[in-house]
């Protein structure tokens, strides 16, 4: 099963490039509400900008 | 960011959470594709020839020459066996005279860039550096293709705000 790529970054914009099939979710708004987007079935990947 | 994000995924239950530690900056840098708005803008990597001539150190330069002008160039990359740049050869180098080989034609290490790098800031850099072209690599090295400077000039015109705060 293919994971769900999801970024977490302080801001987020859709003008921002982002993996293909990306969720862009805001560090600040990781929530159940938001988390909902994901499927928890599915394995997790997350990402920001560089290592930081 | 990555790191407080997975933790804060695994406080709401989700088991399986991994991080790409690198990056964005990694993923662009390797050439891999991306969605979004900017994605279609042009950058290093999407303007840069991917068709240009290479060859390895031990080559001779005479045939090196031949090959890269009869398609139409005046530049090859010298790489190894894995495409890692190891040198270039411009137009001065490649019309150097006497039997040499590439490895002591080449201008070694010249200067590359990541695939991401928005083509106005290539194309200034180029011209304020007075570069006919520079190879564009992966993080690890690998060329991706030769940018022109005549090629990221005239992108860079239709897209004059493409520079860093873009990605």
């Amino acid at each position: 099963m293919e994971p769900s790529w999801s970024r977490f970054c302080p801001q987020t914009s859709t003008k921002r490039t982002i993996s293909p099939g990306a969720i862009s979710i805001p560090l600040r708004q990781v929530n159940r509400e938001s988390a909902k987007q994901l499927d928890p079935s599915r394995d997790v990947i997350v990402y920001c900008w560089d290592m930081a | 960011m990555a790191p407080r994000a997975a933790a804060r995924l695994e406080l709401l239950g989700f088991q399986q959470v991994h991080e790409y530690k690198p990056g964005k900056l990694d993923w662009m840098a390797s050439g891999r594709p991306t969605e979004g708005e900017n994605s279609t803008r042009p950058r290093a990597g999407t303007v840069a020839r991917k068709d240009v001539p290479v060859c390895a150190p031990a080559d001779r330069l005479a045939d090196v020459r031949d090959r890269a002008r009869g398609a139409g160039w005046d530049a090859a990359v010298v790489v190894d066996g894995e495409r890692v740049v190891l040198g270039l050869l411009r137009a001065a180098e490649l019309a150097k005279e006497g039997e040499l080989s590439i490895e002591e034609a080449m201008r070694p290490g010249p200067s590359t860039f990541r695939p991401y790098v928005p083509i106005k800031e290539m194309a200034d850099y180029l011209t304020g550096h007075k570069l006919e072209s520079s190879p564009v690599t992966t993080l690890d090295g690998k060329l991706v293709g030769l940018l022109l400077k005549a090629d990221a000039v005239r992108e860079a015109e239709g897209c004059p705000d493409c520079v860093r705060k873009m990605i």
